[in-house]
């Protein structure tokens, strides 16, 4: 991970955040905010609950920030603070046995209602097409598709082997190929082709 | 090079999204992150605040041990070690030869 005085290190701005620095705590925030949501989408299968889920993970990485042991890889020590922050969530919505995901998600949040039409669309078509897959299938393919982790990271951060990484990847992409239907294909595999 | 890659960029939160996410942490960490900063500006102010007790403390051992060298130097040289030879369970003729600063002669040793 590189970094240059405009944009600091993960570990330099764990060692600030010790200290309370709030500008360190603000870039560290922002920097990782994003990957909580995939993670957060992974486990959970939709959005619901998912800001929840995000802001507590990151609550809590800042308090037990004296934790995380090798501040280079805190992305991985804070994914897997999301992940378990999401299963927690995810148990507990069981146990209020709320409405399925599907249900939820026909209705946006308030905060997705500035959104394009188009947009939306193509969200709501993914993410019924990600329902179909199995939690480790959707993890892999969202971090690979679209954080842009290579397998190796995948796998460690997974518990898994660079193998398994690669068969749920090929898994995932052909269930997801499969539901999208070859008109919403061309809509999200154009452009990558250089990928 | 990966030619399957999809574009997911739909899923991506939107920007205000994280951002108004990311100002609710910061709101909550708020009060975590003060206290840090006072915890770490109470150490570097505690340092100081012992510095003082520090050289007293130094100056009082420093005073001592110069009273006991005083007070032990001017003892008798042969006497002190003596005393100190027969605290350590040192024998007598083994003390005065230490004492005389001269080596035993090679009668005495077989002798003794």
């Amino acid at each position: 991970m590189q970094a240059g005085r405009e944009d600091p290190a993960d570990e330099v701005l764990v060692a600030r955040v010790r200290g309370g620095d709030t500008v360190a705590a603000d870039r560290l925030v922002r920097r990782h905010l994003p990957l909580a949501y995939t993670i957060a989408l992974a486990v959970m299968g939709g959005h619901s609950d998912a800001d929840d889920v995000c802001q507590d993970a990151m609550v809590r990485a800042l308090e037990k920030i004296d934790e995380c042991r090798s501040p280079s890889r805190f992305r991985f020590w804070f994914a897997q603070i999301v992940r378990n922050q999401a299963r927690n969530a995810l148990a507990k919505r069981r146990v209020r046995s709320g409405p399925p995901l599907e249900e939820v998600e026909e209705h946006p949040a308030p905060g997705h209602t500035g959104e394009s039409a188009e947009r939306g669309e193509l969200r709501a078509a993914l993410l019924a097409a990600l329902e179909r897959l199995t939690p480790v299938q959707r993890e892999v393919v969202l971090l690979k598709d679209l954080e842009g982790w290579d397998h190796r990271t995948i796998a460690g951060a997974l518990g898994v082997s660079e193998g398994m990484s690669r068969q749920h990847l090929f898994a995932a992409r052909g269930t997801l190929r499969r539901a999208l239907g070859p008109e919403a294909l061309r809509d999200h595999t154009e452009g990558h082709r250089h990928g | 090079m990966d030619d399957g890659r999809l574009d997911l960029t739909p899923l991506k939160p939107d920007p205000e999204r994280v951002d108004r996410a990311a100002d609710a942490v910061l709101a909550r960490a708020r009060g975590m992150l003060a206290g840090r900063q006072r915890m770490q500006a109470s150490v570097w102010h505690e340092i100081p605040g012992w510095g003082r007790p520090l050289l007293a403390t130094a100056a009082l051992a420093a005073l001592l041990s110069i009273v006991a060298l005083i007070r032990v130097h001017p003892a008798a040289h042969g006497e002190l070690v003596a005393t100190l030879s027969e605290d350590a369970g040192v024998p007598a003729p083994v003390a005065a030869w230490v004492d005389s600063d001269q080596p035993p002669d090679p009668a005495t040793l077989i002798n003794w």
